[in-house]
């Protein structure tokens, strides 16, 4: 098969189950009430408006020079 | 339906490559995932160079890709050899590749010497630190049992001497849960301004956590509030809330709906031998009873288009996938997790196909809920004051 024409198989799980149309918070059965990522919706929207208004976000956010210039730390793995 | 992918979905994707320089360390945390840190062995600088050669060629490589020097101790390994890598390195990658390199390090052997050559060769350096001795010596031991927090602090001590800017990744053990204040008081007296939590994972050849008991799930919700009010008081940012916040704001992107360590070739591990490997690095270098081997190839001797097309990749890929699909699905904390570590679901599920584990419920579910707790108090306050004007 001529290497630069041929497809490489994804499997059909990721790209046709749930992630197409990725179900809203508020449908999964798995939260209970009350909980913040409840609202994610809402959340999202003030977020990007602070952000595109230039203002600082609201906790303590790592946002600085260092974690700006490499966001990709070591997040993985014990140590 | 089967949906594919033409290969030019994969450009340009790699955004971190991890070099295995060595797998040695010169310690032995008791929490360590690495199979091979006893062994003294040394990448060749042909196999930094086919490494690099190869991202490149394949079409994964970036301008702005970072190599990370990592999966062993690299400042075990000589200045004078990171120079010839660092050589070899940039002779292998395309003129438009502007040369990141970073080190993640135990701290111990960092002197002036050491941060003269961070200095010249603008290296990122991100320490381990546990906080102070009584909870980082419980576990980052050297083999005769004792404790490397002293000579990790004297390493420090060097990086602020020198102006060395770094970051410190602290692992929480069940130990740490009961004494958020003394570690944030460690990291202020340290004056580390940046801080990133590791929960402590069952991966890899480490098969147990301490954080794996009943009620951890609370105790680790309360230390990490208070993590982050202490943080908030000394000015020290937090990796786990800027990871929240972003994620919060943006949708997933249906194209590319995980995350770095569940999308193929987001990050790619090479080991000191040259095997290829990709998703979580902790893949790297362990024989899985049922998988066996994750290498997907090897740097000298198989392409992209290969590699894909293999059975290794198509059988992890079916798998990440279908427990990438299952977390889309059903779990609420997916827009901002986007379908955790395959790492922590091998180790803790036995497949990489499953959704919940321990690492998620508390290094995804219950810092997503503290720190998104704190953006609706805010935006409460915001609307009482909107009115109150
Ligand atoms: S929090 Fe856990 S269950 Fe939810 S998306 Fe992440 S890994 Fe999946």
């Amino acid at each position: 098969m001529d290497k630069h024409k041929k497809h490489l198989l994804w499997s059909a799980a990721a790209f046709t189950l749930g992630l197409v149309s990725m179900p809203s918070a508020s449908q999964s059965l798995s939260v209970e009430e009350g909980l913040a990522i409840d609202r994610l919706p809402e959340i999202r929207a003030v977020l990007r408006d602070t952000l595109e208004q230039g203002r600082d976000l609201i906790v303590p956010s790592g946002s600085t020079k260092l974690a700006q210039d490499w966001p990709n730390w070591t997040n993985w793995g014990n140590g | 339906m089967i949906p594919v992918l033409s290969p030019e979905r994969l450009r340009g994707r790699t955004k971190l490559l991890v070099l295995q320089g060595t797998p040695f360390c010169n310690i032995d945390c008791t929490y360590c995932y690495l199979p091979d840190r006893a062994v003294k062995a040394r990448m060749p600088v042909e196999t930094i160079r086919a490494a690099v050669r190869w991202i490149f060629e394949n079409g994964l490589g970036r301008d702005d890709l970072t190599i990370i020097w990592h999966a062993g101790e690299p400042l075990t390994l000589p200045r004078a050899w990171y120079e010839e890598a660092f050589t070899a390195a940039r002779q292998a990658a395309p003129f438009s590749w502007r040369p990141r390199h970073a080190f993640q390090t135990n701290g111990m052997l960092i002197d002036d010497a050491w941060c003269a050559f961070f200095a010249a060769h603008g290296l990122r350096v991100g320490v381990s630190l546990d906080g102070p001795a009584a909870l980082h010596d419980l576990h980052r031991k050297r083999r005769n049992g004792k404790g490397s927090h002293e000579a990790a602090m004297h390493g420090v001590a060097a990086l602020k001497r020198n102006r060395i800017p770094f970051h410190a990744i602290c692992v929480v053990t069940e130990a740490t849960l009961a004494r958020p204040d003394e570690v944030i008081g460690f990291f202020a007296e340290a004056g580390v301004t940046d801080v990133g939590f590791n929960i402590e994972e069952i991966e890899g050849i480490n098969t147990g956590s301490t954080l794996a008991k009943h009620g951890n799930r609370a105790r680790f919700r309360a230390f990490f509030e208070r993590v982050l009010d202490r943080a908030a008081s000394h000015g020290i940012g937090i990796r786990e809330v800027r990871g929240v916040l972003g994620a919060a704001a943006n949708l997933p992107d249906k194209e590319w709906p995980g995350n770095d360590q569940n999308m193929p070739f987001a990050i790619v591990t090479v080991t000191h031998q040259g095997a290829i490997y990709t998703f979580s690095p902790e893949l790297a270098g362990i024989a899985h009873p049922r998988l066996g081997s994750m290498a997907l190839g090897h740097v000298d001797a198989d392409s992209l288009a290969e590699i894909v097309d293999g059975q290794v990749f198509q059988t992890l890929w079916a798998e990440i996938a279908s427990g990438l699909a299952a977390c889309a699905r059903d779990c609420a904390y997916f827009p901002i997790c986007r379908g955790g570590a395959p790492s922590n679901k091998l180790g803790e599920l036995g497949t990489c196909a499953g959704t919940e584990t321990m690492a998620c419920r508390l290094g995804q579910q219950e810092i997503a809920e503290a720190v998104l707790g704190r953006v609706l108090n805010e935006m409460g306050r915001d609307v009482v004051l909107a009115k109150a004007s």
